[in-house]
């Protein structure tokens, strides 16, 4: 018990270090984990992120992304590493509104593709470095000041190097409350809100799986502008993924009302 | 002088149609001020709004208008859907040609269909605010209906 409380405080600080230094950043979370909820009608989202991957090498992976929100219910992203493309889209199927809260379920697709080589790995990576595609279910609940959400769904790597096979299921648990304001008078009160995720994912053969924990911070600036930072973390890691620790930052700007409207 | 009386009476009758002078509405589904200001945004680029008073914490929104002719309910309310989110209540300012108000009596406001939804027969006292009863802020074979 002493011993993991020592291992929070650890990864508090390590938390606190990203925070302060220069080479924060948020990742593929808030680009692999999206709400049920789509964003509003016609609007249009820019996003840049900067993850500096470790664990048995050094990545520094850019995410630039274009999103567009084509009806209230559906939405496309589109998004590069430089090295990769991905495209990402959501449909909201079933949404239920009562004051301060909701229950929103969706299911959407990802397709990443790299022109990068296949690496020998037992973890289908979600990263840039392969290609992969990606489906599945979200619910999302949202109860006056937490949210929480949860995405499942089967993920397959298009080239498979590893015996242990392309194919397994990938779960995100996503937790998010808001801490600051306590009170709104203003869409110009900067917005915090501390998130704290659980990634995992299990081939099909079981012959590997990981669950990591990403906490992260969220600065929501003019109610418009988001600036997220987070540090990623495995708890149980039975693969041979070449990394495994995640420090990310990520901006990204809405234009509300960008896209035409379609005369009825 | 009979006539003129008649001729009067339906002149009268024919301009005096209620209309809507401002809505309040009460949005669900929402906490955080970023999906208020998506309401808001909607709600105000209408071209037929002229201002958009927010209370963010209530999540009311007071929508006053450039004239009252042009008003569109539906309008309104698909704003606040295609914001994603939903209407909880909304209630209409308007005046009203006839000082009062009987159960099932048909009343035209801006060219919709409304009727009065009561427990026998109010006094109406314009301006009035009235509440739509219909859930989800959709007609019922093409009628709204009222209450306060």
């Amino acid at each position: 018990m002493t011993l993991l409380k020592k291992q929070n405080v650890v990864y508090l600080f390590i938390l606190v270090f990203c925070l302060i230094s220069t080479n924060l950043k948020a990742q593929e979370l808030y680009v692999s984990s999206e709400p049920a909820s789509t964003m509003p009608a016609r609007s249009i989202i820019i996003k840049q992120a900067y993850s500096n991957m470790s664990g048995e090498e050094t990545v520094h992976n850019f995410n630039s992304q274009l999103q567009l929100s084509l009806t209230k219910k559906w939405m496309v992203h589109f998004g590069t590493n430089f090295t990769s493309w991905d495209f990402y889209t959501q449909y909201r199927m079933f949404s239920k509104d009562a004051m301060y809260e909701h229950l929103r379920m969706a299911m959407f697709f990802k397709s990443i593709n790299s022109s990068k080589t296949a690496i020998y790995t037992n973890a289908i990576l979600l990263d840039g470095q392969e290609s992969v595609i990606h489906s599945g279910i979200i619910i999302t609940k949202l109860k006056h000041k937490w949210a929480g959400s949860l995405s499942v769904g089967p993920i397959i790597k298009k080239e498979s190097l590893a015996e242990n096979g392309a194919a397994g299921m990938q779960y995100i648990f996503s937790n998010g409350l808001l801490l600051y304001p306590k009170t709104y008078t203003s869409y110009g009160q900067t917005n915090v809100n501390l998130y704290l995720e659980f990634i995992g994912q299990r081939l099909f053969s079981g012959k590997a799986e990981y669950l990591d924990m990403a906490p992260a911070l969220q600065f929501i600036f003019n109610s418009q502008s988001k600036l997220n930072l987070s540090y990623r973390l495995p708890l149980v890691n039975q693969t041979n993924r070449p990394t495994y620790n995640s420090a990310a930052i990520s901006w990204d700007y809405l234009f509300f009302n960008a896209l035409p409207k379609r005369k009825k | 002088m009979r006539y003129l009386c008649i001729l009067i009476f339906f002149f009268y009758s024919a301009t005096a149609t209620a209309q809507v002078q401002s809505v309040e509405l009460v949005a669900s589904g929402l906490t955080c001020s970023m999906c208020s200001k998506a309401i808001f945004k909607a709600l105000s680029q209408l071209d037929f709004v002229s201002e958009v008073k927010v209370d963010i914490e209530k999540s009311s929104y007071k929508v006053n208008f450039k004239s009252p002719e042009n008003v569109k309910i539906e309008q309104i309310r698909e704003a606040v859907y295609d914001a994603g989110f939903a209407i909880e209540t909304m209630q209409l300012t308007a005046s009203f040609p006839n000082t009062k108000a009987v159960n099932e009596e048909l009343v035209t406001l801006n060219g919709y269909q409304f009727k009065w939804k009561l427990t026998g027969t109010k006094n109406i006292s314009n301006p009035q605010k009235v509440s739509i009863v219909n859930k989800e802020i959709q007609p019922t074979a093409g009628v709204y209906y009222l209450n306060f």
